[in-house]
């Protein structure tokens, strides 16, 4: 079913994947300014130092203000948000669940969806950040400044690895809210903007200095650079650890499959938003 | 004994703690084919998604091709059954084969031979390009039926399929539904109409107070007339006449009637003089 699933988003929703394409361009765009400005005021990067892709790459995966608490999973959530509810809307769902065993099976592959998107939607923004990089002209030498690099001793790839892990997690776990919401809500749009006012709610703990508030909201689990190891870059909690951030990603995902199976399960299917 | 294929024992459904029908039983057995009839809103299109796993029953207990359908631990499904609840919604930026097409991808089963089988017998011609958004009403209830027939499944449920279907379509419905019903599949209709599904029907129940009672069957009767005039009379109001070879070089037509006291109300109030000649079960008179 999920090939069935995955031809059908690509030939229904292509505007919307174009359309969250090019505002990742412009997010990516602003990005530039963002991370070097980071980097100089960080004193992590001199006038004299060549601002590299490394750091860009790195330094954009780990932008809390509008990049990773606001506009990703905005976007994100935009992409993910119906993927069910849009079923039940338009009474399609006749034909998928008199093709199925059982429910529970619908829902797997709704959750396969959400984190085969996630790791699409990794690379996509990644290869929007390298075209970008490119045309403005950054170099792509190995140099590093970020301070995850600094900070880290192992190899630098070691980096990127924990930078995509933690941001395909947060990505599955900011699929399944919205997706868990929009079932439960009967409304993908209602949906969608409870995740914009949560972005906004991650935005002003930060701006006002809340790390202890921080530390338990969803958006600052897949900032790898929030750790508190990082310092005085990361969250000042001593408990906000990789395992901490791990166990909330992963048992809150679970956590929210489990309530949308038990929503499923027992759903009077095809009533549409009565 | 023939295999029951949908069974409902004491069914009874709440939506939003209103309830819909009420301790409802029947079976459908291999190659019957039910009807359902009632009003809007009587719970007819609710029987269906009870018996497609649609929805679950508040009580009771419902089971199709032997296996209960509840929610269970895992929201159990019935195997084997096609579907057309409703007016059916494809994905319009595809062609009608493509819809067709992706969906056989669920279960896996059958082949583009099939589908194209499919939808020619219910006569869309399977290498049109037009999108599905471009289709009439008529053009995607037929759509809908290839999807219900297309996997072969054994029961198939159908709410008031020959809405939208020209003559042509709902000739092709009735020698689909005759064809499959001969191979042992088993139908369910829903419909407001009796007259829309009592041709196809081996049995129709009536949804009424959200309670299910076997109705009296609508039948055919060879009667004989008097002249052509009282023939065209009774043409005139009754749609469903058709006429017959001639009894004793009189002219003579089949109608349906659920009884005979029906027969002679009908006559009666026209003041023509008939004779009825043979019943639904060639009775002679």
């Amino acid at each position: 079913m999920i090939n069935f699933e995955i031809l059908r988003y690509l030939k229904c929703k292509w505007i919307r994947i174009l359309l969250v394409i090019c505002l990742l361009f412009v997010t990516a765009a602003f990005s530039v300014q963002n991370v070097y400005r980071f980097l100089i005021m960080s004193e992590l990067l001199t006038a004299y130092d060549l601002f590299t892709i490394s750091d860009y790459i790195v330094g954009t995966f780990n932008s809390a203000q509008f990049m990773m608490y606001f506009i990703l999973p905005v976007l994100f959530s935009i992409l993910v948000a119906d993927i069910i509810s849009a079923d039940l809307d338009e009474n399609l769902d006749q034909f998928f669940f008199t093709r199925l065993d059982n429910r529970l099976s619908y829902v797997f592959v709704k959750i396969k969806m959400i984190i085969l998107f996630a790791i699409v939607f990794t690379i996509l923004f990644l290869a929007v950040l390298l075209i970008t990089g490119s045309f403005y002209h950054i170099s792509f030498t190995t140099n590093h400044h970020h301070y995850l690099f600094l900070a880290n001793q192992r190899h630098h790839v070691w980096v990127y690895l924990y930078v995509a892990s933690f941001f395909i997690l947060g990505l599955i776990l900011i699929g399944m809210i919205v997706v868990t919401l929009s079932i439960y809500l009967k409304n993908a749009g209602v949906s969608v903007g409870i995740i914009v006012l949560l972005g906004f709610m991650h935005n002003i703990f930060y701006v006002i200095g809340f790390d202890g508030v921080l530390a338990w909201l969803p958006f600052s689990q897949y900032l790898f650079g929030h750790r508190n190891y990082f310092m005085p870059f990361g969250l000042d909690v001593p408990y906000f650890t990789t395992l901490f951030s791990l166990m909330y990603m992963i048992g809150g995902s679970g956590i929210l499959s489990i309530l949308m199976t038990k929503k499923i399960r027992n759903m009077d299917i095809g009533l549409g938003k009565e | 004994m023939q295999e029951n294929r949908i069974e409902f024992r004491n069914v009874t459904k709440k939506i939003k703690k209103q309830e819909i029908i009420k301790d409802i039983s029947f079976t459908v057995k291999r190659g019957e084919v039910v009807g359902i009839i009632g009003e809007n809103g009587s719970g007819k299109t609710t029987v269906l998604r009870l018996a497609s796993g649609l929805s679950y029953p508040t009580s009771g207990e419902v089971s199709v091709n032997g296996k209960i359908i509840e929610a269970g631990k895992s929201g159990i499904l019935p195997e084997n059954i096609g579907i057309l609840i409703e007016a059916p919604t494809f994905i319009k930026e595809l062609t009608g084969f493509d819809n067709l097409n992706y969906l056989s991808k669920i279960r896996n089963e059958i082949t583009k031979e099939d589908i194209i089988k499919a939808m020619e017998q219910v006569g869309l011609d399977p290498k049109n390009k037009k999108k599905v958004a471009t289709y009439s009403l008529g053009m995607r209830q037929r759509l809908g039926i290839a999807q219900a027939i297309m996997e072969k499944p054994n029961i198939i449920l159908f709410d008031e399929p020959t809405n939208g279907l020209d003559l042509d379509g709902i000739e092709r419905f009735e020698e689909i539904v005759t064809t499959l019903k001969k191979q042992g599949t088993s139908f369910i209709f829903v419909s407001h109409s009796m007259e829309e599904i009592d041709k196809l029907c081996d049995s129709v129940f009536k949804l009424k107070d959200k309670r299910i009672i076997l109705q009296e069957r609508m039948r055919d009767w060879h009667i004989v007339l008097n002249s052509l005039e009282d023939v065209e009379r009774v043409s005139q109001l009754r749609k469903n006449v058709k006429i017959t070879d001639r009894y004793d070089g009189k002219p003579a037509i089949v109608i349906p009637f659920k009884v005979d006291e029906d027969i002679k109300i009908f006559f009666d109030q026209l003041k023509i003089d008939y004779k009825v000649l043979v019943g639904e079960n060639n009775d002679k008179f």
